[in-house]
C-alpha cells in the first residue's frame, strides 16, 4: 500500500485544478464543442483567403483580421456552452455530490473549473484568431499580396482569445447559478445574441441615449471592443473591461453564495 | 467516531430528521435501519456536509466535515449509486476524485482491483449496471483509505456474490478498527452484517442498542401442539398467557415460559405432542418498532404485527 503517500494527502488548490483539468479532458463534449469552434473559424478564413482580392497589403491585413475575428461571436457562444455544460453536467449526473464531498468548501471546485475552462477557451481562441489570420495571410501571399502582423493587429487577435476565455468563465458561473444545462444555455444565448439586438433596436426606435449606452455594455458588445480592428472600437478599452468585469461579477457573486448555502 | 447532537433537518413544513443524538463507534459495524423516508440518507448527507442541518450538529473525529484538511482520507462515503458523470470512465472518475485530495495515482488502481472493477475500469460509467455502479461507489469511498466509512444501502442492486463480498468486506474494515455506518431498510441484511443498530422512524431514533439486546427485547413465543389443544388453551389464558393462531390441535402463546405451560398441561392430564420456544426474529422486533413510523404504507397489507 501507499500508506506514506496517503498520509500526505490534502485538499490543495493545485489538486483541485488538476482534478478539474482531468474532468474537462475526459468527457467528449469538450472536444466536439471546441472542434465546432475551430472548424467554423477555419472555414471562414479559407473562404475569405480564397475569394478576396485586396488591392494592397494594408487592406489585406485588415481583411485577414476581420476574417480571423468574424466567427468569434459564435465561438463565444460555443465555448460559453462548454462552460455551462461543465457544471450543468455535474448537477445532472449527481457527480456534483462526489465533487463537493471531496472538496467541502465547494467554491474551489467552481473557481478551479472556471480557471481550466477559461484557459482552454483562451488557447482555442488563439488557434482561432492567429490560425485564421495565418490561413488568410498564406492564401493572400500565394496571390502576390504579402501581409505582415503588426503590433496593434496582434493585440486585437489576442483580445479575441481573451474574450473567449471570459465567456467560458461566464458560462461556468451561469451554470453554477442555474444548476441546469438547458436553462444555462438558453440564458447564455439570450445574453450573447438576443440582448444586444433588443437594446440597439429599442434605443434606435425611442432615440434613448441610455439604451444605446446599455447596448454597448452588454457582454458581446464589450467583448467586441477587445478584438476590434485598431481604431474602430465603439467604446474605450477601459469601459469595455469594466463592463466585462461587471458581467462576470453579476453571475459569479450570486453563484458562489448560493452554492455555499444550498443543499447539494 | 461520528457524533450527532440534536441533529435536525426540516424541508419546509416537513421534518426529515427530528433532533437526533447518536454516536457511531469505531471497531464495530453500526447499522442504520429504518423504512424508506425515515431520515437515514438525509442524516448521512448531513454527516458529509452535502445538506446543512436546520439545527444541531454532527462531527467526524470531533471536527465538522467541512473543516477536514483531507476529507477523503478521513471519511469514505457511498451515498448514491453512480454519483458520477455518465460520460467518464470508471478509472477517470476515480482519478478526478483522487486528484482533489492529493491521493496518489497508484491508489486508484488499488481500489479498482479491490472493488472488482478491473474488467470495466475503462468503460464509460453511463453503461454500468446498478451493481457495477455500487462497486464504483465503494471504490470511491475507499480511495483515501479512510478511518470512517458511510455506506448508504451498499448491497442495493448487487448480485449474491457482490452482497457476500460487501458483508465480508465491511466486517473486515470494522475489525481493522474503522468506524463503519451502514444503512439499509432490510432487517435481514442488518442481522447478517451489523453489531450495533440505530433504528430510525420518521426522523426519530426508535432504538440504539447492540443487535443482541434488540433480539432479546422482542420476548419469545411458545408453540404448543396437543390432541386436546382446545381444552388447554383456556387454562393457559386463565394463567395470563395469550393464545393466538389456534387451529389443527396447535396454538402459539406468549407471556408464559414453556415450563409453565408444561406444568399446566400435566396438572390437567393433557398430553403434549410439541412444546417449542421460538425466539422472535429481529425482523419481527423491527416491524413492531416501526409499525407506527412507516411513511409509505401499502394499502392492503398489514405491515405491523405487534406482539401482545
Amino acid at each position: 500500500m501507499t500508506a506514506a503517500e496517503l498520509e500526505r494527502a490534502r485538499v490543495t488548490p493545485g489538486g483541485v485544478v488538476a482534478s478539474e483539468w482531468l474532468k474537462l479532458v475526459t468527457v467528449r463534449s469538450t472536444f466536439w464543442t471546441t472542434a465546432v469552434a475551430l472548424l467554423l473559424a477555419a472555414l471562414v478564413a479559407l473562404m475569405v483567403g480564397a475569394f478576396a482580392d485586396p488591392p494592397d497589403a494594408g487592406a489585406g491585413t485588415r481583411l485577414a483580421l476581420t476574417a480571423a475575428s468574424v466567427t468569434l461571436g459564435l465561438d463565444a457562444l460555443v465555448l460559453g456552452v462548454l462552460g455551462v455544460l461543465s457544471i450543468g453536467g455535474e448537477y445532472a449526473t449527481l457527480q456534483i455530490r462526489s465533487s463537493f464531498t471531496a472538496v467541502p468548501a465547494r467554491w474551489p471546485v467552481l473557481v478551479g473549473k472556471a480557471f481550466v475552462v477559461a484557459a482552454w477557451s483562451f488557447v482555442a481562441g488563439l488557434v482561432v484568431t492567429f490560425g485564421g489570420f495565418g490561413i488568410v495571410a498564406g492564401l493572400l501571399a500565394a496571390k502576390g499580396v504579402p501581409i505582415g502582423l503588426d503590433g496593434p493587429t496582434a493585440g486585437s487577435l489576442l483580445g479575441g482569445a481573451a474574450y473567449l476565455a471570459i465567456v467560458g468563465a461566464f458560462g461556468v458561473g451561469l451554470g453554477s447559478l442555474l444548476r441546469a444545462s438547458a436553462a444555462g444555455i438558453t440564458v447564455l444565448a439570450a445574453i450573447l445574441l438576443v440582448l444586444p439586438s433588443i437594446l440597439t433596436i429599442a434605443g434606435g426606435l425611442t432615440r434613448t441615449e441610455w439604451l444605446s449606452d446599455a447596448a454597448r455594455s452588454v457582454l458581446s458588445s464589450a467583448g467586441q471592443v477587445l478584438f476590434a480592428a485598431p481604431g474602430t472600437a465603439e467604446s474605450p478599452l477601459w469601459a469595455a473591461v469594466v463592463a466585462l468585469a461587471v458581467w462576470l461579477a453579476a453571475v459569479w457573486v450570486p453563484a458562489v453564495l448560493v452554492t455555499r448555502a444550498r443543499d447539494a | 467516531m461520528i457524533e450527532a447532537t440534536g441533529l435536525t433537518k426540516r424541508y419546509g413544513a416537513k421534518t426529515a430528521v427530528a433532533g437526533i443524538d447518536f454516536t457511531v463507534r469505531p471497531g464495530v459495524v453500526t447499522g442504520f435501519l429504518g423504512p424508506n423516508g425515515a431520515g437515514k440518507s438525509t442524516t448521512m448527507r448531513m454527516i458529509v456536509g452535502l445538506d446543512a442541518p436546520t439545527a444541531g450538529s454532527v462531527t467526524v473525529h470531533g471536527r465538522r466535515y467541512a473543516d477536514l484538511a483531507a476529507p477523503l482520507r478521513e471519511v469514505g462515503a457511498l451515498l448514491e449509486a453512480r454519483a458520477a458523470h455518465r460520460g467518464r470512465s470508471a478509472r477517470n472518475h476515480l482519478r478526478v476524485l483522487a486528484a482533489t485530495n492529493g491521493v496518489p495515482r497508484r491508489r486508484v488502481d488499488e481500489v479498482i482491483e479491490l472493488a472488482g472493477l478491473t474488467q470495466v475500469a475503462d468503460k464509460r460509467v453511463g453503461g454500468f449496471s446498478l451493481g457495477m455502479g455500487q462497486r464504483l461507489g465503494i471504490a470511491a469511498a475507499l480511495l483515501g483509505d479512510p478511518a470512517t466509512l458511510l455506506l448508504d444501502e451498499p448491497v442495493n442492486g448487487l448480485d449474491p456474490d457482490g452482497v457476500r463480498w460487501v458483508r465480508t468486506f465491511v466486517r473486515e474494515l470494522a475489525a481493522e478498527g474503522r468506524t463503519v455506518l451502514l444503512s439499509s431498510h432490510l432487517m435481514s441484511e442488518m442481522s447478517q452484517t451489523a453489531d450495533h443498530l440505530i433504528v430510525l422512524g420518521r426522523g426519530r431514533i426508535l432504538a440504539d442498542a447492540p443487535i443482541a439486546d434488540l433480539m432479546a427485547r422482542g420476548g419469545s413465543r411458545v408453540t404448543v401442539a396437543s390432541p386436546r389443544a382446545a381444552d388447554l388453551a383456556p387454562l393457559v389464558r386463565a394463567r395470563g398467557g395469550t393464545v393466538t393462531g389456534q387451529a389443527d390441535g396447535r396454538f402459539e402463546t406468549t407471556g408464559l415460559p414453556a415450563a409453565d405451560i408444561g406444568e399446566i398441561a400435566a396438572a390437567a392430564g393433557i398430553s403434549l405432542h410439541e412444546l417449542t420456544t421460538v425466539g422472535s426474529s429481529l425482523e419481527e422486533v423491527y416491524m413492531a418498532m416501526t409499525a407506527d413510523d412507516v411513511e409509505y404504507r401499502s394499502g392492503t397489507a398489514e405491515t405491523g404485527r405487534v406482539p401482545a
